[in-house]
Order: C-alpha cells, then sequence, then structure tokens
C-alpha cells in the first residue's frame, strides 16, 4: 500500500510537472495556473480553517493585501515584486496578528462573521483610500516582462512559481501534520478544553497558524497581482474567501492535498461551466456550481479526499469512527 | 449641527434602524432556536422583494397588500428549504452548517439572475414616493410604514412565542433541545415551524422594503452583512436585541453618513461589529456563551 502511494505521488508530481507542455491551448493553460495558485491559496487556509478549525471567511483580506502591497512598492518605489511579496507577507502577518487576537476565541460561525467583516473593512478602505489604492479603478501593472519584475511573457513561467508555491506549502503542511505543532492544533480543534488542561497554549498555538497562513496566503496574492496585472478592491470581496475555503472543504479540510484536490476538481469545473453553459443563460453556470457545492457538502461532508482513503492502509482513523469520537464528545 | 438637522437625521435613523430589525428578526429567531447561522438570509430577503415586485407590477397589487401573499408564499419556501438543505445539517459540524446555506446563497442568487436578469428594479407608484411633512420634518412614507410594521411584527412575534402553546415549545426547544424532547415536544417539527416562521419574517421584510429600494439577484449582499452586525449587536437568538440593534445601527450609520463621507458608513459598521465581538461577544442580549469556543 505504500508503494502504492508513492508511486501515486511521483506520478501526480510528474503529470503537475508537464502537464501544462501537452497542449498549447491558453485557456486550459490559464486553468493549470489557477489550479496550483488557488490549491496553494487553500493550502494555506486550511492550517487555520482544516487544522486548527478556525472557519475563516476573511482569507480575501491576506490575498488582497499581498496583491496591494507587492503592486504599491513596485509601482511607486520600483521594488521588485519578488521583495515586495514577501513584504506583504509581513504586513498580513500584522494584520492577522491584530484580528487574530480579535477573534481567535470566537466559536466556528462567529469566527466566520468576525473574519468576513475584517475583509469587508479592508475592501471599503481600498474602495475609499484613493490617493494611495487607486480606489474603484483598481491597480493596473504595465506589463514589462522581465524576472526582476516577476512578470513573464509565457503562461508557463507563471505557472512554474506557482507550483513551486504550492509545491512548498504541500510540503509545510505534510510536515506540520506529523510535527508536534500540527497535533496541538488537531487536538485544540477537536476539544480545546481539553489540549488546554494537557497544557497547550491555545491561543498561540491558534495565533501561530494564523500568522503563517496569512504569510502564505499573502505571497500568491502577489502572485495573481503579477499574474493579471489588474485587480480592484473586489479582490477583498467575500465571494473570493468563500471561494478560498470552499477548495479546501470540498477538497477535504484538515489533510495534507484536500484543498489541492479541491481547487483541481472546482476550478476547471467552474472554468467549462463558465464558457460551456456560461453564454447559454446568465446565472447557470453558477447555479450548477452552487448546486454542486450543497451536493458535496450535504454527501461528502469530510471532503473528496476521504473517498480516496480507501485506497490507502488506514495510517489515519476512518471518517467514521472519528465521527463516532466527536458525537460522543457532544452528548 | 443645528438642533432640526439633528432632529431630521434621528428620524432618518430611526427608520432606517427599524428596517434593519425588521430584515433582522428571522435571521436571529433561526439563530435562538435551531443555532444554525444562515448565510442564505440575504437571498430569502431578495426572494421576498421578487416577489413581492412582480405581485405589484405583473399582478397590480397594492405593495402593501401583497404581504399577505409574500408571508405565506416564503412560509412554504423556508419549509421546503428547510427538508431539502437544512434538516440534514442539524447537529453536524459548523462546516457543513455555514456552507449549505452559503451554497444555497449562491443557488437562490444564480436562479435569480436567470429568471430575473441582473437589471436592478424598483417600484414607481404615488405611494412609493410619498412624503410625510410634520411642520419642518420631512420623512418618507414607505419608510414611516415599514417601521411601524417591524414594530408590529415584533410584537406579534413576542406574543407568539410568549402566550400560545407553540411558542413556549419553541422557547423550551431554543433553551435546552434534549429536554424539550423529553418533556414530549417535536424537536423537528419545531424546527421546521421555526424556519419556515423566520423565512416568513424575512419575505415579509422584503415586501416592505420593495417599495423603498430597488430588487436585483445580489440585492440580498447589500443587507445581509447589516442583518449579521445587528443580530450580533442585539445578541444572537434574542429578538428584543434584534429591535434594538437595528435601531442603533440605523442611527449610527446615518449619523455617521452626515458626519464623515458617507462612503466609510459601512465601514463603521463592520468596526462596531468587532468590538462587540471582542467586549460582550454575547451582544447586548445574547445567550452568553453561545459564540465562544465550545464549552
Amino acid at each position: 500500500m505504500r508503494a502504492v502511494k508513492y508511486l501515486l505521488l511521483v506520478l501526480a508530481i510528474v503529470a503537475a510537472a508537464v502537464g501544462p507542455l501537452v497542449t498549447s491551448n491558453s485557456f486550459v493553460r490559464d486553468l493549470w495556473v489557477l489550479v496550483a495558485m488557488w490549491g496553494a491559496v487553500a493550502t494555506a487556509w486550511n492550517l487555520i480553517g482544516g487544522y486548527a478549525g478556525g472557519l475563516s471567511l476573511g482569507h480575501a483580506a491576506f490575498f488582497g493585501i499581498g496583491a496591494y502591497t507587492s503592486s504599491l512598492f513596485y509601482l511607486d518605489l520600483h521594488l521588485s515584486p519578488w521583495l515586495g511579496a514577501l513584504a506583504g507577507g509581513v504586513v498580513a502577518m500584522l494584520s492577522a496578528l491584530v484580528i487574530g487576537f480579535i477573534t481567535i476565541r470566537l466559536r466556528g460561525p462567529f469566527f466566520a462573521l468576525a473574519t468576513l467583516a475584517f475583509a469587508a473593512i479592508l475592501g471599503i478602505a481600498a474602495t475609499n483610500l484613493t490617493a494611495l489604492t487607486h480606489g474603484a479603478e483598481g491597480m493596473t501593472i504595465p506589463f514589462a516582462p522581465g524576472l526582476g519584475h516577476a512578470i513573464f511573457a509565457s503562461k508557463l513561467d507563471y505557472y512554474y512559481v506557482a507550483l513551486a508555491l504550492l509545491l512548498a506549502y504541500v510540503a509545510l503542511t505534510w510536515w506540520i501534520s506529523v510535527s508536534r505543532f500540527g497535533y496541538y492544533l488537531v487536538a485544540i480543534r477537536e476539544n480545546e478544553d481539553a489540549a488546554q488542561a494537557l497544557g497547550i497554549d491555545a491561543v498561540r498555538v491558534k495565533l501561530a497558524a494564523t500568522l503563517l497562513s496569512a504569510f502564505m496566503t499573502a505571497l500568491v496574492g502577489s502572485f495573481y497581482a503579477q499574474y493579471r496585472l489588474f485587480f480592484e478592491p473586489s479582490i477583498f470581496a467575500t465571494d473570493i474567501s468563500v471561494q478560498i475555503a470552499l477548495f479546501a472543504i470540498i477538497g477535504g479540510m484538515g489533510t495534507v492535498w484536500g484543498p489541492l484536490l479541491g481547487a483541481a476538481i472546482l476550478v476547471p469545473v467552474t472554468g467549462e461551466l463558465q464558457s460551456w453553459l456560461g453564454s447559454s443563460l446568465p446565472g447557470i453556470d453558477a447555479f450548477v456550481y452552487g448546486a454542486i457545492l450543497v451536493l458535496a457538502i450535504l454527501f461528502v461532508p469530510n471532503g473528496f479526499v476521504s473517498l480516496l482513503r480507501p485506497l490507502f492502509a488506514a495510517k489515519h482513523p476512518p471518517a467514521a469512527t472519528q465521527q463516532a469520537a466527536e458525537a460522543e464528545a457532544k452528548t | 449641527m443645528t438642533f432640526q438637522l439633528f432632529v431630521q437625521l434621528l428620524a432618518a435613523g430611526v427608520l432606517l434602524g427599524g428596517v434593519y430589525a425588521l430584515i433582522s428578526i428571522g435571521l436571529t429567531l433561526i439563530f435562538g432556536v435551531m443555532r444554525i447561522v444562515n448565510f442564505a438570509h440575504g437571498e430569502f430577503l431578495m426572494v421576498g422583494m421578487y416577489l413581492s415586485y412582480y405581485l405589484v407590477t405583473a399582478a397590480h397589487m397594492n405593495p402593501y397588500l401583497a404581504l399577505i401573499v409574500v408571508a405565506p408564499g416564503l412560509y412554504l419556501f423556508g419549509l421546503l428549504v428547510e427538508m431539502t438543505v437544512i434538516k440534514p445539517t442539524v447537529g453536524q459540524s459548523d462546516v457543513v452548517q455555514v456552507f449549505a446555506t452559503v451554497g444555497l446563497s449562491i443557488v437562490l442568487q444564480a436562479a435569480a439572475l436567470m429568471a430575473f436578469s441582473a437589471n436592478v428594479m424598483g417600484l414607481n407608484l404615488p405611494i412609493t414616493n410619498a412624503l410625510l411633512h410634520l411642520g419642518w420634518l420631512t420623512i418618507g412614507v414607505p419608510q414611516v410604514l415599514a417601521f411601524v410594521a417591524a414594530m408590529l411584527v415584533a410584537a406579534a412575534l413576542f406574543a407568539f412565542l410568549g402566550r400560545t402553546d407553540v411558542g413556549r415549545a419553541i422557547r423550551a426547544t431554543a433553551q435546552d433541545r434534549s429536554a424539550a424532547a423529553l418533556m414530549g415536544i417535536d424537536v423537528p417539527a419545531i424546527y421546521r415551524l421555526t424556519f419556515a416562521l423566520g423565512t416568513a419574517m424575512t419575505g415579509l421584510a422584503g415586501a416592505l422594503l420593495m417599495p423603498i429600494y430597488s430588487v436585483s439577484p445580489d440585492v440580498g449582499t447589500q443587507f445581509v452583512l447589516v442583518a449579521f452586525v445587528v443580530v450580533v449587536l442585539g445578541g444572537m437568538g434574542s429578538v428584543s436585541g434584534a429591535l434594538v440593534g437595528g435601531l442603533l445601527i440605523g442611527i449610527v450609520e446615518t449619523f455617521s453618513g452626515f458626519v464623515i463621507d458617507p462612503q466609510w458608513k459601512a465601514a463603521i459598521y463592520f468596526i462596531i461589529f468587532l468590538i462587540v465581538l471582542v467586549v460582550r461577544p454575547a451582544g447586548l442580549f445574547g445567550i452568553r456563551g453561545s459564540e465562544e469556543t465550545a464549552s
């Protein structure tokens, strides 16, 4: 079974490395970039959402902070976006520190609402601080290809940058999932009081996960800005936060590969639905998409990864026993 | 600021607050009893607005007479949603509850886009533009009607919850669902009833908003965040909290829109929202502990 697992892993990496080379279709290559990009963001969300159990609906905040910070440094101070992205990550961590202190004690839906409000405030600020952000006009980055500018003529170059981020994030998640830090997070998610009683500083551990997740999300936000070369304050919209969370949830939250799997399923589905149905009747693509989401959440609540789990040896406890334990803990 | 201006702003704020209270009552009722935060709440409002719009424009009903069709219509709609989407999520994890309703809101918005297109549609009737002149004070008639209706709906809900057997059963379920079940209350039936009732009230709110605002498929997103702010400020699950919270937010929004740039007024209530969550997460009248980490 272990052999199967490693074989699949190698196959997946090879497929990811050569996949976009097979086609020269720009639409399909764009999908590859978007899968890698959203897969990376969803993997970052998963640290706080999946492992620590904090249902963030405000990750667009960190994504947008990354995009705005690197772009502002690039356009106004001519700082290379590679460094600007790091600056964006730091700004995102600072904002995560503030919002983390406010929200970290809140229960599921309340945490979701508070993070949602946070992103909404940033969206309003980005719209109205026109001197800094150009307001609703949005930020336009002139097309000037070059490695130092982090602007590329070919989608393939963007793809490999996104893939590198994605692989780094998945590897980091795997490392966390087998580390003491990861076990702390899961312990807090399953029963915060019990975790506290065992001596885990829950607030500190969750805050650490939030900071890390914010930093990772902001890096991808900078990537997005460099890839699209245009964005508006709507980058902070709730839709984007929801989208990020949904990738991880549909794929399987609290698992190493789930968020990527979710993005790999949903990004092409959305893209195909849009190009296939979108023009026939406005809204029908979103309708089908929403219906798929509701059905997936009701019938596959542990994500599509849980359907693949029987393929591998029972290294993790099967979902059924986990649910039974949760049900017991609730009563 | 002159006294006249102050009174004018206060009146506008109180009336706006009545509207906010009205759109929040259904949300807080559903949360209080079922512990479900309905992220599709704004779309229920949107459905109520469209139904009212077509009753007025296609069936030529008076917009206020249309209420007697919209409320039962949305009650049935709520029953349908409860049985198909909400019931399977009761007792499930937060993720399932939050995202089932998020998915539902995407579906409803898309369905409205398919059925009614993205056009923004409003009513233009004598009554929608009618103004009330009280000396130097001028207020809109639809605003006054919406405010009065909000108060009546809240009073009716209080009477229903306080005086009737079904109301008592709902309150018992809200307090302790296991104990309620042991006392012979059919908890799933109470859930169904509460959800449908909350939906009907939200539809009623939509119909009362229709003479004031325009409707489009994404109209719910304009109101849903305010409703959440009101409900958290008043206390999740508290009907009187929704009333007081709605009035407070309405007044704050009106004054802050005047004192500072109106563009920032939405940011003000989000900031209030975050402050409430930090200082008193149970809200003004809330059930303590419902918002904090699992006990």
